[in-house]
């Protein structure tokens, strides 16, 4: 199935061409260092390392759009870029590591852009708030540095 | 390139630092992973528009990257997206993001910055990505 959608017309296509290809990468990286830029100054936010003086359900809809359309774009354009070698990608380790960590991270994110708001009312910050806040920002270091080594240990992307 | 300029990159090439990240087999993605992550934290400073963190985030960034520069210091510098991220866009997207703090200039910068890094990447003679 893997090897099917490698050999397709359209993933040939964008293998095929450096313009195509370069466009999907700049995609994916601006993508992520969005997605993954406002969850961490959110969580830096809470606590209480960045923008001190601004409530925490201002930030969070302020950073909600560059967020999630930034992570749109980067799953987007990951997938197209994945395509490109799709049967060697869903054999390697490193990778679905990858997968694997951006799931628990998102899930992380989206607990801590529910839970916000009744963290702001409370007058001091509580203990699942700095856990996780803490355990979002270890999730996606993890997600970026999982990134870095597919291609090192495995000589894919 | 300016004679100069290749020798100090020659120079960065043969410092300790420069010699023990290119001999390492891990020491280079993890410079990759400092550098997004600072890139990371610069972008989604500049939403806020927190000027602390804008400079932290663009010291981490700079860490990383100038780490992985001495790797290959001459190679890299005879590229053109290389120099043109590294000369122009770079310093006018810390100006923009520092100074004038506009979002969807920095965007547009931003874009730009990463396509320029992009180019470099796709056309890179070094040995490494």
């Amino acid at each position: 199935m893997w090897q099917a959608l490698q050999h397709a017309a359209w993933v040939e296509a964008i293998a095929t061409s450096r313009g195509l290809y370069g466009l999907f990468l700049v995609v994916h990286y601006c993508g992520l260092f969005s997605c993954v830029g406002a969850i961490v100054v959110l969580d830096l936010s809470i606590l209480g390392v960045a923008n001190r003086h601004q409530p925490l359900s201002a930030l969070v809809r302020q950073l909600r759009p560059w967020t999630w359309v930034g992570f749109g774009s980067s799953v987007g354009s990951g997938f197209l870029l994945f395509t490109t070698k799709a049967g060697s990608y869903v054999t390697a380790t490193p990778f679905l590591v990858k997968l694997f960590i951006v799931v628990l991270a998102v899930v992380a994110a989206l607990i801590v852009e529910r839970r916000v708001s009744t963290w702001d009312q409370a007058p001091a910050l509580p203990l699942p708030a700095t856990v996780l806040a803490l355990l979002s920002i270890v999730l996606w270091l993890a997600a970026i540095l999982a990134a870095v080594e597919v291609p090192a240990l495995t000589g894919l992307g | 390139m300016p004679d100069l300029v290749l020798a100090g990159c020659r120079w960065l090439e043969s410092t300790p630092w420069g010699v023990m990240v290119r001999e390492s087999a891990w020491m280079y993605p993890v410079m990759k992973w400092i550098h997004f992550t600072g890139l990371s934290v610069w972008f989604a400073a500049n939403v806020t528009l927190d000027r602390r963190l804008t400079w932290i985030g663009f010291f981490i960034a700079f860490a990383g990257g100038f780490f992985l520069f001495s790797v290959e210091a001459t190679t890299y510098v005879s590229n053109p997206g290389f120099v043109l991220k590294l000369a122009v866009l770079t310093p006018l997207a810390l100006w923009w993001t520092v100074i004038v703090q506009n979002r969807a200039g920095a965007v547009i910068l931003w874009i730009a910055v990463v396509t320029a890094s992009v180019v470099f990447l796709l056309t890179n003679a070094g040995t490494y990505p």
